[in-house]
């Protein structure tokens, strides 16, 4: 048995009291963690799930707007940055690889065409 | 941090961090409470009650150390605008609290017997219940306002305000003729402690820090777990409303 000699009962309290508040903050905290889990969980079986949560399909559909893909409010502010991001990356992609964009005319063409627009006098429309 | 902001990442890594650290702290404390109780030799002046400094100093250091994680992410919040920054100062502040009372309640239980009274209003001690008042009053705060957003910057400019208090506490013994001694461990010329002392010191000191920081990271993942619950029940209201009108 270990000694503590003539002051044990102030060296047992000390540890004592050091254990219960530990063991408290210990308990507490795992109980909140438990607790928000469970109620995340309850919440998504009633089918109310975080947008960026939802079926992956939707954020890589064309028509899918960033807004449609962010969460609602919270600390949810990086990922819904990262969504908007993501689905506007997907989205600029499909778009340029679907669609046949019209390519532009070289720059002196276009400056060209521009001189030759300037260079035509305007003429009136006659009054009827 | 940058890739930390996200909180789905943050809470991927806590997941992983967790049982690892687990393991440590519970290694650390084991071994840091058979040194402290069973090898360490009694002090040839305080007797046995040198076993209190044991946890009572840890626990101070902790104390201040939780509160310069605070102010830390407090600068997060109002400069960087981190979303976890607010998170990580909220939930510090239960555990530094936790921390700064324990020193407070085993050092006046080793002042009674070697001072000969619990409690002095000393510079040292004083300021160590100014810092705890500070962290009942950041969660008082957090707890009265109800927009996390708001909250946090609120809470933020008190733990900045309040972060002066920090160097105070430090340098209290030095500034001031205190009963508490001076600095022993971490001093200009070197520990005054002898080794068979400081070590199971040092042993419950990272045993300490390894409890603070798994504490942490659970505390902060059930908050980032709230505030997604609290989101969702928000757009539950707001869909109910909708499908009454």
């Amino acid at each position: 048995m270990l000694d503590l000699g003539p002051h044990a009962s102030f060296i047992v309290a000390a540890y004592g009291v050091t254990a219960i508040a530990v063991a408290a903050l210990v308990l507490i905290t795992l109980a909140d963690d438990r607790s928000q889990r469970r109620k995340l969980a309850e919440l998504e079986r009633q089918g109310i799930r975080r947008r960026s949560a939802r079926s992956p399909k939707t954020t890589t559909t064309p028509k899918t707007t960033p807004a449609m893909t962010a969460p609602p409010t919270g600390v949810e502010t990086a990922e819904t940055t990262t969504a908007k991001t993501k689905t506007a990356k997907t989205t600029t992609t499909k778009i340029t690889t679907t669609k046949s964009v019209p390519k532009r005319k070289p720059a002196a063409k276009r400056k060209t065409a521009a001189r030759t627009k300037s260079a035509t006098p305007r003429t009136r429309k006659p009054r009827s | 941090m940058i890739g930390l902001a996200n909180p789905t990442r943050f809470l991927s890594l806590v997941d992983r961090v967790v049982p690892w650290l687990t393991a440590l702290t519970m290694i650390l404390l084991g071994l840091g409470l058979y040194l402290a109780l069973f090898v360490a030799p009694p002090d040839y002046q305080q007797g046995e009650t040198v076993r209190i400094m044991f946890i009572h100093v840890p626990a101070a250091w902790l104390a201040m150390f939780g509160y310069t994680v605070i102010a830390v992410a407090a600068l997060g919040t109002l400069i960087w605008r981190h979303p976890l920054a607010d998170v990580a100062a909220k939930t510090a502040a239960p555990i530094g609290a936790t921390f700064t009372f324990v020193a407070l309640v085993t050092g006046s239980l080793w002042g009674k017997p070697m001072w000969g009274t619990y409690w002095v209003w000393d510079a040292r001690l004083t300021s160590m219940l100014i810092l705890l008042l500070l962290y009942l009053g950041l969660i008082a705060l957090w707890q009265s306002i109800e927009e996390p957003g708001r909250a946090g910057r609120t809470a933020a400019i008190l733990a900045l305000v309040g972060a002066i208090n920090i160097p105070i506490i430090k340098f209290s013994v030095d500034w001031w003729n205190t009963l508490h001694q001076p600095a022993s461990v971490f001093r200009a010329g070197g520990s005054t402690i002898d080794a068979s002392l400081l070590t199971p010191l040092f042993v419950m000191a990272a045993g300490f820090t390894a409890l603070f920081m798994l504490l942490h990271l659970l505390a902060m993942r059930a908050e980032i777990l709230r505030r997604r619950v609290r989101a969702l029940q928000q757009t539950q209201v707001e869909r109910a409303t909708l499908a009454e009108a």
